[in-house]
C-alpha cells in the first residue's frame, strides 16, 4: 500500500533525525567534559587537599561556638550602616539611569551617535564589579561607607540602565507613534506612551538589584568600605571568630528578611 | 500663489515621493489636493503605500523628496517646534487604537492635549481644568457618556469603546484635520458601521477633514465623499463614489486577485472586503 510506503518513509526520516540529535549530544558532552578537565587543571582542583582540610575546618567552626551573643548591640549600627548603604545606592541610580536608558534605547532616542555612547556607558559600569569600584572609590575618598554607597551607585547604574533600556526597547512602536501625533515633544512621547508601559518592568527590575545591593553591600566590608562586613573582616583578622559567626548569622537573617519583604513588594507592585 | 489656493485646501501635496532604505518607493510622486471638509478615502489592499501617505501628511513618515502643505503651511519648511505645533492641528487614530493600556480612559484622551500641556504640568500628570473639560466634552462626542468608564483601565474596554477613545484623543487636540489609519480593520461588522458612522458625523457635524485609509470596499463606497485608490504607490483613481465602476475596482483590487489566487474579481473584493 502506498500509505505503507509513506509511514515507512516517515519513520526513516524522523529515525535519521533522531540519530543526528544524538550525535549532536554526544560531541557537546564531550565537549563540555574537555573544558571542566581543563578548568580543573588551571584551578588546581584537588579533592585530597579538600578532605585534608576537613579537620581544620572543623575546629574553626568549633572555635566559633558559641555564638558571641552580647556583642549583638554593637553589631546594629554596621547592620543598619548596611542597610543604609543598599538603600542608597538602589534609589540614587533610578533617576539617573531613566535618563541613560531613554538616551540609549534605539526608539526614543534622539540620536543613533548618542544611542551608542550611552550603552557604552551603561556597560562599562555594570562589567566593573561593585568590590572593584569600592576599591578604586575607597582610595579617592577614603574609608567607611561612602565609597560603598559610590560603588553600588555605579554598579546599579549599569544594570539597571540595561533592564530600563531592553523596557523601553520593547514598547509598542503603535504607542510612541500616536503621541507623536498629538503634537507632544520627545521627553512628554516617553514620559506617556512609554513609562506607564515600562513602569512594573522598571519597579521588578529596581527591586531586583535592591535584593542584590543588599548582599552586595554586606560584602564590600572586605575592602574597608563600612558596614557590617567591615565588622566581619575585622572580627576574622582579630580571630575573634564567635564575634564573627554573629556576624555571619546576622548577615543571613537579614538577608532572608529582605528577601521576603521584597517578594512581598513586587507581589503589590504588579 | 498657494497661499491663495490654501484658504479652501486643506491639503497640498506636490510630488511626494517616499522610498525606506534601497526598496522600491512606497509611494511614488503623488500630487493630490484635498478640500476642507471632505470625507476622503484612500482605498486599496495592504501594502499600496496608503499608510506611508497618510502618515507623510502630519510628517511621522518623513518624505524622501516633494512638499507637503497642510492648513496653509509647508510641513517641511518647520524647525521641530513648529512641527509639533503642527501636529496638534492634525488627530490621528490608528488600526491598533494605540491606547496606553495601563492609563485611565480620561488620561489617553487628555494626551491629545499634550501639545500644549507645559514642561512640569506634563512631568506630574497633571492636566489643567480646561483641558479636562475638554476631554469630557470629547469623550460624550465619541460616544462614550458613561463618566463610570472615564477612571477604568483603557485595556478595560472592548475593541469599539476603545476606539472611541482613540477618536476622543484626536478631537481633543482641537483638530482641522484628522488622519485614521485602518480604523475599523480589528472590528467586528456592526462596529465597524459605528465607528463610520461616528466618523462622517465628525465630517459633516464638526467641519474637520477627515483623510482615511482602507480596503473593505462597502464602508468607502458608502460614507467617502472622495474616494482616491492608490496601486503599487501610485494614484490609479480619484474621484467620488459614484465613478467607482466594477471595471474600476476589478483594476484597483487586481493585485489580490493574483496574490490570492480567486476566481474571479468578485471574489477578491469580497476578501478585501471581510479581511480584518
Amino acid at each position: 500500500m502506498a500509505s505503507a510506503a509513506a509511514l515507512e518513509r516517515t519513520l526513516g526520516f524522523v529515525m535519521a533525525r533522531r540519530q543526528e540529535t544524538r550525535r549532536q549530544v554526544l560531541v557537546i558532552g564531550v565537549v563540555l567534559l574537555g573544558l571542566a578537565i581543563w578548568a580543573g587543571r588551571g584551578s588546581e582542583f584537588n579533592i585530597q587537599k579538600l578532605i585534608e582540610g576537613l579537620p581544620k575546618f572543623w575546629e574553626l567552626l568549633g572555635r566559633m561556638m558559641p555564638p558571641d551573643l552580647p556583642v549583638l548591640k554593637s553589631l546594629m549600627k554596621p547592620l543598619l550602616e548596611t542597610l543604609q548603604m543598599a538603600l542608597l545606592g538602589t534609589t540614587i541610580p533610578i533617576p539617573v539611569a531613566l535618563l541613560l536608558a531613554c538616551l540609549a534605547a534605539v526608539n526614543v532616542s534622539p540620536h543613533p551617535v548618542v544611542s551608542a555612547v550611552a550603552r557604552i556607558l551603561i556597560a562599562s559600569l555594570r562589567t566593573v564589579p561593585e568590590l572593584v569600584w569600592a576599591m578604586i572609590l575607597v582610595t579617592a575618598v577614603g574609608l567607611g561607607p561612602f565609597p560603598g554607597v559610590l560603588a553600588l551607585t555605579l554598579h546599579t547604574l549599569g544594570g539597571l540602565g540595561k533592564f530600563y533600556y531592553e523596557a523601553i526597547e520593547a514598547s509598542s512602536p503603535g504607542l510612541i507613534e500616536a503621541m507623536q501625533a498629538t503634537g507632544a515633544s520627545r521627553f512628554k512621547v516617553i514620559w506617556f506612551g512609554v513609562l506607564p508601559n515600562v513602569l512594573p518592568v522598571m519597579m521588578s527590575s529596581t527591586l531586583f538589584y535592591w535584593e542584590y545591593n543588599n548582599r552586595a553591600s554586606t560584602v564590600l566590608g572586605l575592602v574597608g568600605a563600612g558596614g557590617i562586613g567591615l565588622a566581619l573582616t575585622h572580627a576574622m583578622s582579630d580571630f575573634r571568630y564567635q564575634e564573627a559567626v554573629t556576624c555571619l548569622i546576622l548577615i543571613v537573617l537579614i538577608l532572608a528578611v529582605i528577601d521576603r519583604l521584597s517578594a512581598w513588594l513586587r507581589s503589590r507592585i504588579i | 500663489m498657494k497661499v491663495a489656493n490654501s484658504r479652501e485646501n486643506m491639503v497640498e501635496v506636490h510630488n511626494l515621493t517616499k522610498s525606506y532604505g534601497g526598496n522600491a518607493p512606497a509611494i511614488r510622486d503623488i500630487s493630490l489636493t484635498l478640500k476642507r471638509g471632505e470625507f476622503v478615502v484612500l482605498l486599496g489592499p495592504s501594502g499600496v503605500g496608503k499608510s506611508t501617505l497618510l502618515r507623510t501628511l502630519n510628517f511621522l513618515v518623513r518624505p524622501s523628496s516633494g512638499t507637503v502643505v497642510v492648513d496653509g503651511q509647508d510641513l517641511g519648511k518647520m524647525s521641530g517646534g513648529q512641527l509639533l505645533e503642527a501636529r496638534q492641528r492634525i488627530g490621528m487614530i490608528f488600526q491598533e487604537f494605540n491606547l496606553v493600556n495601563r492609563m485611565s480612559v480620561l488620561t489617553n484622551v487628555l494626551c491629545g492635549r499634550l501639545g500644549s500641556l507645559g514642561f512640569w504640568r506634563a512631568l506630574t500628570y497633571s492636566f489643567p481644568r480646561e483641558d479636562q473639560e475638554r476631554a469630557v466634552r470629547a469623550l460624550e462626542r465619541a460616544g462614550l457618556d458613561d463618566p463610570e468608564m472615564y477612571m477604568r483601565r483603557a485595556d478595560m474596554l472592548s475593541g469599539g469603546q476603545r476606539q472611541r477613545v482613540a477618536i476622543a484623543r484626536a478631537l481633543v487636540q482641537e483638530p482641522k484635520l484628522i488622519l485614521a489609519d485602518e480604523p475599523i480593520a480589528s472590528l467586528d461588522v456592526i462596529m465597524r458601521e459605528q465607528i463610520m458612522d461616528l466618523m462622517a458625523g465628525i465630517v459633516k457635524r464638526d467641519g474637520i477633514t477627515v483623510v482615511m485609509s482602507l480596503h473593505q470596499l462597502d464602508a468607502a463606497r458608502k460614507y467617502a465623499d472622495r474616494i482616491i485608490a492608490l496601486s503599487a504607490g501610485v494614484i490609479t483613481f480619484d474621484g467620488p463614489p459614484a465613478d467607482l465602476s466594477a471595471e474600476v475596482v476589478a483594476r484597483i483590487f487586481r493585485k489580490k486577485v493574483e496574490a490570492g489566487a480567486a476566481d474571479d474579481d468578485g471574489t477578491a473584493v469580497k476578501m478585501a472586503d471581510g479581511n480584518g
